[in-house]
């Protein structure tokens, strides 16, 4: 693993965020590569949404335009980015000094898992790749100072082949051993959750999500079974381990506590499942980012 | 994205909560994969015709909120068919693994149909996780046969011992005892031309080994 990132510093994101709730992005696509700092907010709309992240206390999302990456506010508007271009983004969060993206970067007929952070979500830079394997990383969740991304090596046909666990300390980010996730080789990541009490992560089979715990990342075990849902999200609530996800079986928008009942969230039908913040969560419908109570 | 119930006029059913529930569901995916699917079940239906008209496929997803194929809305997972007659095959339930050779038949029948149309099909003897069912997806194409790849070495290698009794090791490891099998195979078919680099070619040894398939006949 190599490790390029130098420290990065805050500064104040500049965005035009008219507010959190449901709301629409359409129009035209972004035009343009304006630098970061520089870039005009504007309607996009995009095919493809992943993650959830605070900045300056409003959610923001990463979705992918016609024209690449953008950064997309809870009301629509939506800027580029510079740093992810040709990137796999499947995951993003909030993380100490920004936010922190996780994915693949294409090396030919391999992808290299890899680590992304922004100070301002705009501007993002590679500062971790797992440049002997041939995979990627498809969540990311943190805690405190802490981060933990999970992910699996690929096999020729792209199925998961073994599980990857990179964790981020005061010393970087680092590939980790674990025990306890080989059961999960060959599924793939959904969700990961970081708590007071250690980390939670969803893999996906063909016919739910297994959810597994940890109190620091590297020593796992089986914690419960959720047929016919795609855990996208977890949180450690009072009441337990919250989840919100899609169905398997068609894919409604679905959301529950781990061992107890689930029920639908009121969102349309073809609602897709970004996250949650707070006791929201964040959805991506016919390009459009909605969000909900659950 | 779009939604569909059916393909093509076929029903499409999910069993992992209820088996045998016919309840309509809401299944999404691209309108290119979409149309991919049409000519996978129309497919289906000419190979497979014998058996009267397809009544329902029972799926295990779709698009599925995840990384890769299915979270693009780019795959399918295929549990279960039924055709009119009452013929069925069963991913769901390992047919693959059966210790009756007219029921692996059939599954490589639909694993053979599967793949005229889809570049990365993964069965059951691919790996663990494909065990109960038979996922293909829009990646690597175009539709050919790659040696170099563990889920058509394994298929062809199983294949080659349940039609052929070739006696091979399913290991996903084309050495020269696989060569030998897919050259006799290739002849026992009249297969002419490169299956290696011709989407054609491989296709239409394909739709031979379905029709062998279905039909319960050894080559």
């Amino acid at each position: 693993m190599t490790s390029s990132g130098s420290r990065l510093t805050r500064r104040s994101f500049v965005g035009a965020v008219a507010g959190l709730g449901a709301a629409a992005a359409t129009g035209t696509a972004l035009h343009g590569t304006a630098s970061a700092s520089t870039a005009a907010a504007a309607p996009a709309k995009v095919d493809r949404a992943v993650g959830l992240g605070l900045l300056g206390g409003a959610v923001h999302t990463l979705g992918r335009s016609a024209e690449g990456w953008v950064l997309v506010a809870a009301d629509g508007t939506a800027r580029a980015t510079t740093g992810l271009g040709g990137a796999e983004v499947n995951d993003m969060t909030t993380a100490p000094g920004g936010l922190v993206a996780v994915g693949a970067t294409s090396d030919g007929a391999r992808s290299v898992p890899s680590v992304w952070e922004s100070v301002d979500g705009l501007a993002w830079r590679r500062t971790s790749e797992l440049t002997g394997l041939d995979g990627h990383l498809t969540v990311v969740g943190s805690y405190g100072s802490a981060a933990l991304a999970v992910g699996a090596s690929l096999t020729l046909e792209r199925a998961p082949r073994q599980r990857i666990v990179v964790r981020r300390d005061a010393a970087g980010w680092a590939l980790v051993p674990t025990t306890g996730l080989a059961y999960t080789d060959q599924w793939t990541a959904s969700a990961v959750a970081g708590g007071a009490d250690g980390w939670t992560v969803s893999t996906v089979d063909a016919s739910g999500s297994s959810v597994a715990t940890s109190p620091d990342g590297l020593d796992w075990t089986p914690s419960a079974q959720l047929v016919d849902v795609a855990v996208r999200s977890l949180a450690t609530t009072g009441a337990g381990i919250r989840w919100v996800g899609n169905a398997m079986g068609g894919s409604g928008a679905v959301t529950g506590v781990v061992g107890a009942d689930r029920r639908p969230v009121p969102v349309p039908q073809e609602a897709q499942a970004l996250g949650t913040v707070g006791d929201r969560s964040y959805w991506l419908v016919d390009g459009r980012i909605v969000s909900a109570t659950v | 994205m779009i939604t569909f119930s059916n393909i093509d006029g076929t029903p499409v059913y999910y069993w992992r909560t209820n088996r045998g529930n016919t309840t309509t569901r809401n299944w999404n995916a691209t309108q290119a994969f979409y149309d991919r699917l049409v000519l996978w079940i129309r497919d289906l239906r000419s190979l497979s015709s014998a058996y009267g008209s397809v009544s329902y496929v029972v799926s295990a997803g779709f698009y599925v909120n995840k990384a890769g194929q299915h979270g693009a809305g780019t795959a399918m997972d295929i549990d279960h068919i039924r055709w009119s007659n009452g013929t069925t095959t069963s991913p769901l339930d390992r047919a693959h693994a059966s210790g009756t050779q007219q029921i692996r038949r059939r599954y490589l029948a639909l694993d053979a149909v599967a793949r005229r149309r889809f570049r990365f099909v993964l069965d059951g003897w691919y790996n663990a996780e494909h065990a109960d069912h038979i996922h293909a997806d829009f990646g690597g194409l175009p539709t050919t046969c790659e040696t170099g790849s563990e889920s058509d070495t394994k298929f062809v290698q199983a294949m080659c011992n349940n039609f052929m009794n070739s006696g091979l090791a399913v290991d996903g490891d084309w050495g020269p005892l696989t060569q030998s099998a897919f050259n006799t195979a290739k002849s026992r078919l009249a297969v002419t031309g490169d299956p290696h680099s011709s989407s054609s070619v491989w296709a239409g040894m394909m739709s031979k080994v379905a029709q062998k398939g279905f039909a319960n006949q050894a080559f």
